[in-house]
């Protein structure tokens, strides 16, 4: 289960997808919005997804979990659009036999969907709003440099 | 040939200062990356610390500023992601990473 969607992620169904006979631990990853980001008040967040690009990037970290990890199962679902404070942007599940490598698995998939998924978030607090990540050009100081919300 | 046309598409925080989804555009037959970065910044006015902070992707794949593009392709102007703490340096080349993936 490779999916971005607009609607709240179904946590059960996400892990429900990596059970199976072989399956001897099951960690999820759940990343979810706050409501303060460097002291300032986030009152709304919005993802906005290059859908088709990452489904199939999604898809390559996934792949890649399964040939590291033999008998490992991954999914991975992201959120697009307006997301309520405390909501999950995106949840992850990995089974693998045995739990230690469930855990470094589950690691790896959210490690790098943070690096090559084309997804970004954009911010509204009091008083503003940016995009995380943003330009160089236009940053507002110390954003460049902002904590990743997960 | 003498010209390629290419559909680039924007996100995020170029596409909100662009006022732009995406766009049809020509450009000289065997463009780079960097010749496509080179023109946007031009006639969009994205300046050089700005253009030097994104990757591009050509047919949903990150590619370096060296790879030419084609007719009928599809060009993405990715800014950084929203994984602030992972995150590259800006203008860092990207040509290794889909190695993993």
């Amino acid at each position: 289960m490779i999916e971005i969607t607009e609607t709240i992620i179904d946590v059960a169904a996400v892990e429900a997808a990596v059970g199976g006979p072989g399956a001897g631990a099951v960690v999820t990853f759940m990343g979810t919005t706050r409501d303060s980001n460097r002291g300032r008040r986030v009152i709304s967040l919005e993802y906005e997804v290059y859908a088709e690009m990452a489904v199939e990037q999604l898809t390559g970290i996934a792949d890649d979990i399964r040939s590291r990890w033999p008998g490992s199962a991954v999914a991975m679902v992201h959120r697009s659009g307006k997301v309520e404070i405390g909501e999950a942007s995106v949840v992850i599940a990995v089974s693998t036999p045995h739990r230690v490598e469930a855990f470094e698995a589950c690691r790896y998939a959210i490690d790098q969907l943070k690096h090559v998924a084309p997804i970004w978030k954009k911010e509204t607090f009091e008083g503003g709003e940016v995009w995380i990540g943003s330009l160089a050009d236009c940053d507002h100081g110390d954003d460049q440099h902002a904590d990743d919300s997960n | 040939m003498s010209a390629i046309s290419i559909r680039v598409l924007y996100f995020g925080i170029v596409r909100e200062r662009l006022g732009l989804h995406d766009e049809q555009l020509q450009l000289a037959a065997d463009s780079t990356v960097a010749e496509l970065l080179a023109h946007l910044s031009h006639k969009r006015g994205l300046n050089e610390a700005g253009v030097a902070s994104l990757r591009v992707a050509v047919n949903r794949e990150y590619v370096d500023n060296g790879h030419k593009l084609a007719d009928g392709d599809e060009a993405a102007i990715i800014p950084p992601v929203s994984g602030g703490r992972g995150q590259k340096e800006p203008g860092r080349k990207e040509s290794g990473d889909r190695e993993t993936g």
